[in-house]
């Protein structure tokens, strides 16, 4: 059944896992993909930048899709919004050769709290449930590509019957895994925020 | 001109739907002389045709 483009934006508004899937990574995989790839071409596989946009997009509680009016169709909409936001990813990464590296590198060398950092994200980690507490492992802490590990991740759900997906086939299955990966993630800094990290 | 234009998301939407009005038109053709806005919309321009209506077909665009 087709949605109307109003009852797409009501359902990624309230979270539908199942609309998140679809759309972002059903009906506008390949439009996402071109604009992505001609942007951040060679870096960055489709499903990290598709995700990477839902991330964007799902930012500061769907606030792009909240102030949308419907005086165009929500796929002309999306593909605006992401044109000009992978061209200023691009934009952004494109650092000047004389650029002062060192204040970037500043922010990786603060190596004394890290312990402490580790330390509260496994507490927070193990309040996850076991699927999720996987992806954060594996993607997150291990620096797996999500593509990487569907076969862990597909094995991982056989397991435990309590998790289902409706995937077809592999890439389905892979838009699932990154959409929850990406959820929790989210979830995740939430909690971190809340217990004073990052503000 | 080009930066103002490239935001309005909605207007933009429309020129690619073909729903423009003249005014929208008259927008674009005036913010194609910024070459990131001219970018922008020809990357749009050629997504637009992309987008996967039908769930089922979903294999074929891997």
């Amino acid at each position: 059944m087709m949605m109307t483009d109003e009852e797409i934006v009501a359902g990624l508004i309230a979270s539908d896992a199942r609309v998140i899937q679809e759309f972002f990574f059903v009906r506008c995989r390949p439009a996402l993909s071109y604009i992505g790839q001609y942007f951040c071409h060679d870096r960055f596989t489709p499903e990290e930048l598709i995700g990477e946009f839902y991330e964007f997009l799902a930012a500061d509680d769907w606030r792009k899709l909240r102030i949308f009016r419907f005086t165009c169709s929500l796929n002309s909409y999306i593909t605006i919004i992401a044109s000009r936001y992978f061209q200023h990813k691009r934009e952004k990464e494109l650092l000047p050769l004389d650029d002062n590296i060192a204040v970037v590198k500043g922010l990786q060398d603060d190596s004394r709290s890290d312990t402490f950092v580790m330390e509260d994200l496994h507490k927070i980690m193990n309040r996850l449930q076991p699927f999720d507490r996987f992806l954060i492992q594996r993607i997150l802490i291990d620096g797996e590509k999500p593509g990487d590990i569907l076969d862990e991740a597909k094995a991982f759900m056989e397991k435990d019957k309590t998790l289902n997906t409706e995937a077809q086939n592999k890439a389905q299955f892979a838009g699932y895994v990154y959409t929850r990966y990406n959820r929790v993630k989210k979830n995740l800094q939430k909690q971190m925020v809340a217990i004073g990290y990052g503000q | 001109m080009g930066n103002n234009t490239i935001c309005n998301f909605e207007l933009l939407g429309r020129v690619l739907d073909g729903r423009a009005t003249d005014r929208d038109r008259k927008i674009v053709l005036r913010g194609l002389t910024d070459s990131v806005f001219e970018e922008c919309i020809l990357v749009a321009l050629k997504a637009s045709v992309l987008y996967n209506e039908n769930g089922k077909v979903y294999e074929t665009v891997q």
